[in-house]
């Protein structure tokens, strides 16, 4: 056996799976990303305060006063087809560093195209003193669960809502739990129970 | 005296001599009718014990009742509501004496990782509870082990001629 041991084979090179070769961007998702602010502009006009991309989302800035027209034209118009609602939710604007108490929430609205496979966000501010914002049952039917929700969490009242009440937490509840001022173990509600012994 | 060695001549094999608690208790311990409170992943272990491979029939609890009217353990598994409590506490009132309670699960004795604002830390806090079971969720070997723990409190209420639960009792009085 002389000296120098054989060099080493060198290994077979490895062959990843199609999805991991590189890095590409489905089409889907690009489709998605892709909204044209500019037909969304000339469609919507100045009910529309602002329109953003970041973070390959596309966001709209809205009024209260404007939000379900501009709901509606986003459903109605045929070049934009929003027609399904996929959720209407609330932020907490209180622990961020430029909070003005005009803007305490964020009602957030987002609709996606099924024809047109977009998506776009609707933000609406919404003060702290008295939080309203117009109902858009009119125009989603779902709309209205949704929107209990967020009253039963955020305690943000929607005008011309046809029955708004909690749907989650029990009807004696008296805080909103996903603002930000409310602590994380609530205020005593898990403990103000009476021990089962002490009612028979 | 010496009745028990008489019985043999008297009446032949095959009779025993006890006690009427004994017999009684005999008698709950290996016919417990559970009510399945599951609300939670807890509930899917609690079937699994059910089922043919870990046979709680063994043991007599395998008839789970959803009235608990005709049922005398209370299984409370999950997670455990602000919106839920006075439901589990208004169906442990409706359950009739005597009657035993078995915590299982993290969230059901303490409120497991869920330290938030709808969460009952713990039943224990509202009704009473004789068995607790450690684990997220806990294996079904651990709610066998906990229904023979059953057994042993319905063996020693006898022993200690206790029919009413010793809590309920202080209410009252």
């Amino acid at each position: 056996m002389s000296g120098q041991p054989a060099p080493a084979a060198k290994p077979p090179e490895k062959k990843l799976p199609p999805t991991h070769d590189a890095h590409q961007p489905s089409r889907r998702v690009l489709e998605e990303n892709a909204v044209d602010h500019e037909l969304i502009r000339s469609r919507l006009g100045d009910r529309v305060l602002g329109i953003e991309t970041a973070f390959k989302q596309t966001v709209l800035k809205a009024a209260p006063e404007h939000v379900v027209d501009v709901l509606r034209c986003l459903r109605d118009d045929p070049a934009l087809k929003f027609e399904m609602l996929t959720d209407i939710t609330a932020v907490d604007n209180m622990r961020r560093e430029d909070f003005e108490p005009a803007r305490r929430f964020t009602v957030v609205y987002v609709v996606y195209s099924v024809a047109h496979k977009k998506r776009v966000r609707v933000e609406v501010s919404v003060p702290e003193q008295d939080p309203r914002v117009p109902s858009a049952a009119p125009v989603f039917k779902g709309a209205p669960w949704i929107e209990r929700e967020v009253f039963d969490m955020f305690g943000i009242i929607f005008d011309g809502h046809p029955d708004l009440r909690r749907v989650l937490l029990p009807d004696y509840y008296e805080h909103f739990p996903l603002r930000k001022d409310y602590p994380l173990t609530g205020r005593g509600e898990r403990d103000n129970f009476v021990r089962a012994e002490e009612l028979e | 005296m010496g009745l028990e060695q008489m019985i043999p001549s008297l009446l032949g094999d095959g009779f025993i001599t006890t006690q009427v608690n004994k017999l009684i208790a005999w008698g709950r311990r290996n016919s417990i009718w559970p009510y399945p409170f599951g609300t939670a992943c807890c509930a899917i272990e609690m079937m699994a014990t059910l089922n043919s491979r870990y046979d709680l029939s063994r043991f007599g609890a395998e008839v789970i009742r959803f009235s608990p009217r005709q049922s005398d353990l209370l299984i409370v598994s999950g997670r455990v509501t602000l919106k839920m409590m006075p439901v589990l506490t208004e169906i442990y009132q409706q359950m009739g004496e005597p009657k035993w309670v078995i915590s299982m699960g993290a969230c059901a004795s303490t409120g497991g990782v869920f330290n938030t604002y709808p969460q009952v830390q713990g039943v224990d806090q509202f009704i009473p509870v004789d068995v607790y079971i450690p684990g997220c969720p806990p294996r079904p070997e651990s709610l066998i082990d906990a229904v023979l723990k059953i057994q042993q409190i319905i063996d020693g209420q006898a022993e200690r001629h206790e029919f009413t639960r010793p809590a309920a009792a202080e209410a009252k009085a």
